[in-house]
């Protein structure tokens, strides 16, 4: 199944690398992104992954990374920039 | 002050006392300023051993463990420990020094991409870039380490930071937690009313616990929650120690190499209290066929393990501390405790073991029997790692230290002395077997150093024994690398860092060794020979329900 994630995180080096490390170490193939530069500290990150495990194991997963601020369920299968669900925010 | 100086004297004045570690290049800077401060630095012969000291440090108070190493190889022999700590959960800060800035990323020499390593196996990691975030960064990595479900937190520095001038100056904490450490959260409250009426028709209620109760320091809350409650108990490897030892209805470790008792007991009830455990696939067995008949109640404060492996009925967000309380309702279950401490009876436990030679489960609950109350025991991994789960009794979870989610071997012996000098009132007891004790030995080393009066217990099968029991029963007896028949003599190998030793085969010198190993004063490593064959019952099979266990007779 097919998902998209929105996240905001901190601009720093290694955050893009956790969040991705995350989706792959929990089972979920990154099928896209795109990194848009939110202001001097804050990027957003949307995240097409694609998993037959519930999305929910790796939203929760990554709700606890450190440099992750904001996290919703963008809908795909409405085909536009929803917001499903708000997960975390700072 | 420089960069170094303010690690230094942060630690001292966030009362860090203890720090496990080995220098090298690129962390020097932070030795010299340690060779000025306060902080006790306790020199470890591996990396790996003062991770695992830092651990057992932690492990055995809840503080903070604190670990250094250098870069490249330093850090990476840091890394096991590391995964230790994060698949057990435990609060440990390790600082590494990192090549200077401007050489990263050429290839330096003992250069390695060290936050890269990280990733896997820590909660957070820090690459420190400018000596003003360094006050930060430590608070981050403390408080991180310790909020929520703890874990461990690494921070790399590199030299040139280290060795930077960054003024009198130390900036003010400015780490917020986002994480709410405690207390019961407003949407727990409709969850919280759910899993009190659940409680109340219950007729089967079992109390799962796991090592969260311990970390959660909700041991009081939980033996409040089972006097008030009387529901039978089952604990995992981690949460041994958190039932009252004289709670009538404790049914003991489930699992794969749990008593029967709480086998049958968690596949019969209808109602699992999970507290601070995540279903681990040591203890469910087969998942499918896990307490197939009951609703469960899951309390924990991480909300990645609420509906993760088994589908809660009420899933509880907080702290188990927090929830417990409120959980303290009357149940209806006589028919229920009776049938249990039935189960109790018709499954006990076995100590007569024929033949001169020493049975080990018998050796450890006489061992246990004659140890002081306060006593900490660090396990390492294998046969012996079970036969102590199932046979010695703790008085407290933080009394029994055994890696349980990443099971590595060579755990023990650094995990004791970190303890040791944690408690240093404490009687520290390392119990291991031959092929874990070699795999951090130089350890002893520390020992000698530092005159620690650990008690060392090499249970020696000569055997990879675990590994040795599975191809016994699922590789046809086909024994691929696990004869040790050729190890050292240990008691001339303790003897050489100068610790007195015994050695004893029969069970009728036990008595005797055992007299000397709890009343010498300072370290002492009881050498046990045990059958090669000695396997541990009872045991779930791969791909078996819980109450499916293989036996001595079966």
């Amino acid at each position: 199944m097919q998902n998209t994630i929105a996240l905001t995180v901190d601009h720093h080096p290694v955050a893009i690398e956790r969040v991705l490390q995350v989706a792959r170490y929990r089972g979920f193939n990154v099928t896209g992104l795109r990194l848009t530069r939110a202001n001097d500290h804050r990027q957003d990150l949307f995240l097409d992954v694609v998993s037959d495990r519930n999305i929910e194991l790796l939203l929760k997963q990554l709700t606890k990374i450190f440099h992750v601020l904001d996290l919703n369920l963008v809908s795909l299968e409405q085909n536009k920039a929803e917001v499903v669900e708000l997960r975390k925010s700072l | 002050m420089t960069g170094a100086d303010l690690i230094t004297d942060y630690l001292e004045k966030h009362e860090v006392q203890h720090v496990f570690g080995y220098p090298g290049g690129a962390i020097m800077p932070i030795y010299d300023a340690l060779y000025r401060s306060s902080v006790q630095h306790f020199l470890c012969r591996h990396e790996q051993g003062a991770g695992f000291a830092a651990i057992g440090y932690a492990r055995a108070t809840g503080k903070t463990g604190v670990c250094l190493a250098t870069s490249g190889p330093g850090a990476t022999n840091l890394l096991t420990a590391l995964a230790d700590a994060k698949l057990d959960s435990v609060p440990v800060v390790a600082i590494t020094g990192q090549v200077s800035q401007a050489v990263m990323g050429t290839d330096a020499f003992q250069e390695l991409d060290v936050l890269g390593l990280s990733l896997a196996v820590t909660k957070h990691s820090i690459l420190v870039s400018h000596v003003d975030e360094l006050s930060a960064a430590l608070d981050e990595a403390f408080a991180v380490a310790q909020e929520g479900r703890p874990g461990p937190v690494l921070i790399d520095v590199p030299k040139n930071i280290q060795l930077e001038d960054c003024g009198l100056k130390v900036a003010e904490p400015s780490y917020q937690s986002s994480q709410n450490n405690s207390g019961v959260t407003a949407n727990n409250e409709t969850a919280i009313y759910h899993a009190q009426e659940l409680l109340k028709i219950a007729q089967r209620p079992v109390a799962y616990i796991g090592g969260g109760v311990m970390m959660g320091s909700a041991v009081p809350a939980l033996r409040e929650f089972l006097s008030v409650t009387q529901i039978p108990a089952v604990s995992t490897l981690k949460a041994l120690g958190s039932v009252a030892r004289d709670y009538p209805h404790d049914l003991g470790m489930l699992g794969m190499h749990g008593r029967e008792c709480a086998n049958h007991a968690v596949q019969e009830c209808d109602l699992l209290i999970n507290l601070g455990a995540r279903f681990d696939d040591r203890v469910t067995g087969e998942l499918a066929g896990f307490a197939p008949n009951a609703k469960v109640i899951h309390i924990d404060i991480d909300a990645a393990e609420l509906n993760k492996i088994r589908a809660a009925d009420c899933g509880v967000l907080g702290n188990v501390r927090d929830v417990l309380p409120l959980l303290k309702v009357t149940t209806n279950c006589d028919a229920w405790r009776s049938h249990c401490q039935q189960l109790l009876s018709t499954y006990p436990w076995r100590y007569d073991a024929p033949g001169k030679g020493i049975y080990a489960p018998r050796l450890l609950r006489d061992l246990s029997d004659a140890m002081p109350t306060n006593s900490v025991v660090c396990a390492d991994v294998g046969q012996h790692q079970m036969w102590i789960a199932q046979h010695m009794r703790f008085s407290h979870p933080q009394n029994h230290l055994s890696s349980g989610g990443l099971g590595t071997m060579g755990f023990s012996l650094p995990a004791g002395i970190g303890a040791q000098v944690a408690r240093p009132q404490d009687p520290v007891f390392v119990i291991c077997g031959d092929g874990s004790f070699m795999m951090n030995v130089q350890e002893l080393g520390t020992i000698k150093r530092f005159q620690l009066p650990v008690k060392i217990v090499v249970i020696d099968n000569q055997r990879l024994g675990m590994v040795r029991q599975w191809q016994q029963l699922f590789f046809d007896g086909r024994y691929s690398e696990t004869d040790l028949s050729d190890n050292p003599d240990f008691s001339t190998l303790a003897k050489a860092f100068d610790i007195p030793a015994c050695y004893v085969e029969n069970q009728s010198d036990v008595p005797a060794a055992m007299h000397e190993l709890l009343n010498t004063s300072g370290p002492f490593l009881l050498h046990v020979r045990i059958d090669p064959d000695e396997n541990v019952w009872p045991l779930v099979p791969p791909g078996a329900a819980n109450h499916n266990m293989l036996t001595e007779t079966n």
